[in-house]
């Protein structure tokens, strides 16, 4: 017998300590009672759990924190591309107003004549410094002719040097090779616009005896079968007239920023201004001019 | 004694990992129950009257901290201990491979037998969603036995050494 419970003790205390365990089990199901071990292990634990729970918390934050600065970063990077592709839509958008006020001016600017002027986009310009010539988008597939004058909503550009089947040349007021036969609107003063190598107008051949200023306003004539008469070519910016000879020289700056054009209108021939558009924009003085002295 | 050592500092040291360090690091989703290993270890490796005792309060004192139902896990753990001691004595086990697959068993037992108990005292349809639960800790507790055992085999080396 003792030698049975020798052998067998483990199994036997197992044994008996399932049955505890049954009887506590029957016991706590139907009251639940605090345990002292319970309550000592508890208190045992608390400090050690408390400690544990601060530091796990302070090791999470500092892991979210980083983890934070991450997405932070991530951000940042995502928002300055959008920052950049608002940017770039920004100036797209103020590209298209832009545009669409200067073709609106340039199509206000067209009901002025009378005939089908053909709005071009100004697509080259000169390879060589000192040569006034851009090149359009239209060409004899669109009417475009050698000769037909050239023109802004700000005033005269040029005419046509050559036209290919779609685009053409056009010669600028400043080339040295131009010339336009104009008015000083004033006083009615005839003489010839020309340009030089250097890229200014000069109005040559006025007699010496016209009234020319400063700031007077110079419009085509006419005379020259290439430009309707009335259209603003610049302004005097300044004048010589020398001791001696019969003619004096007027510098004029083209009223059309040439430099900057993007778009502008090729007229065809015989074309010319509303009488009515003359008399309002006042791009020809219909007064007589006053007597020469 | 060095046993009793070992016993009070590893069952406080699990009880304060499984409830809560590995709650924090997992969120909830899963624990592992570090208790559950040592009554394992002690099963393969200590067939003593004082191991059955240990095994015995090991249950005990997740009784006392978690649940409602005295008894159960003593139950559970000791009955554990038998079926692995049991075990042990006719096969040997004791590489890594074989303790995985020893405490996934042993842990999946105490599971059931948890499970059938809670079904006897609080009906059936629990059972299934409890085992559901369960399945994710008796993987992770699988899987971290070898690493335990180790644990505790070096603190039984030290102890030794230390004793002598």
């Amino acid at each position: 017998m003792w030698e049975f419970l020798q052998r067998n003790r483990v199994g036997l205390v197992a044994a008996v300590l399932m049955g505890v365990s049954l009887l506590l089990l029957t016991s706590s199901v139907r009251t639940y009672r605090n345990d002292p071990l319970g309550y000592l292990v508890l208190e045992i634990l608390r400090p050690l759990q408390g400690a544990l729970a601060s530091g796990w918390s302070t090791v999470r934050g500092a892991w979210e924190a980083y983890i934070d600065l991450v997405r932070v970063r991530e951000e940042n990077a995502r928002l300055r591309q959008r920052v950049a592709e608002l940017e770039h839509q920004t100036l797209r958008i103020a590209e298209i107003i832009e545009t669409d006020r200067r073709l609106s001016e340039l199509l206000k600017f067209r009901t002025h004549f009378l005939g089908e002027p053909q709005a071009a986009m100004i697509i080259g310009r000169d390879a060589f410094p000192g040569f006034g010539t851009v090149i359009i988008s239209k060409g004899e597939a669109d009417g475009v002719k050698k000769g037909m004058p050239v023109v802004s909503s700000q005033g005269v550009v040029g005419r046509i040097l050559v036209a290919s089947r779609n685009s053409a040349r056009v010669l600028l007021i400043t080339d040295h090779n131009s010339g336009v036969d104009a008015l000083i609107q004033r006083t009615r003063a005839r003489g010839i616009v020309e340009g030089s190598v250097d890229g200014r107008c000069t109005m040559k051949y006025v007699p010496r005896d016209e009234d020319v200023a400063v700031g007077d306003r110079v419009i085509t004539s006419g005379l020259d079968g290439i430009f309707p008469k009335g259209l603003l070519i610049g302004e005097v910016t300044h004048v010589t007239r020398g001791t001696r000879g019969l003619l004096q020289v007027a510098e004029v700056r083209p009223a059309a920023a040439l430099d900057r054009l993007e778009e502008v209108l090729v007229l065809s021939p015989g074309t010319r201004l509303r009488e009515e558009t003359q008399l309002e924009e006042g791009q020809v003085d219909e007064k007589p001019a006053p007597p020469r002295s | 004694m060095r046993q009793a050592i070992l016993f009070v500092v590893y069952v406080l040291g699990a009880l304060l990992a499984q409830t809560t360090l590995v709650p924090l690091v997992t969120r909830g989703a899963f624990t592992v129950d570090l208790l559950m290993v040592y009554v394992v270890y002690l099963g393969m490796r200590r067939h003593t009257v004082g191991a059955v005792v240990a095994a015995f309060l090991v249950g005990y004192l997740q009784d006392v901290i978690s649940g409602t139902l005295y008894g159960l896990n003593a139950f559970a753990t000791t009955l554990v201990y038998v079926a692995v001691y049991r075990t042990s004595r006719h096969l040997w086990v004791d590489n890594a491979v074989s303790q995985i697959f020893v405490v996934g068993m042993a842990d999946t037992l105490k599971h059931c037998v948890v499970g059938l108990v809670l079904a006897f005292t609080w009906g059936p349809d629990q059972l299934g969603s409890l085992l559901g639960v369960a399945s994710w800790s008796v993987l992770a507790t699988a899987l971290c036995s070898p690493i335990v055992f180790a644990i505790l085999q070096r603190a039984e080396e030290f102890m030794t050494v230390g004793g002598d």
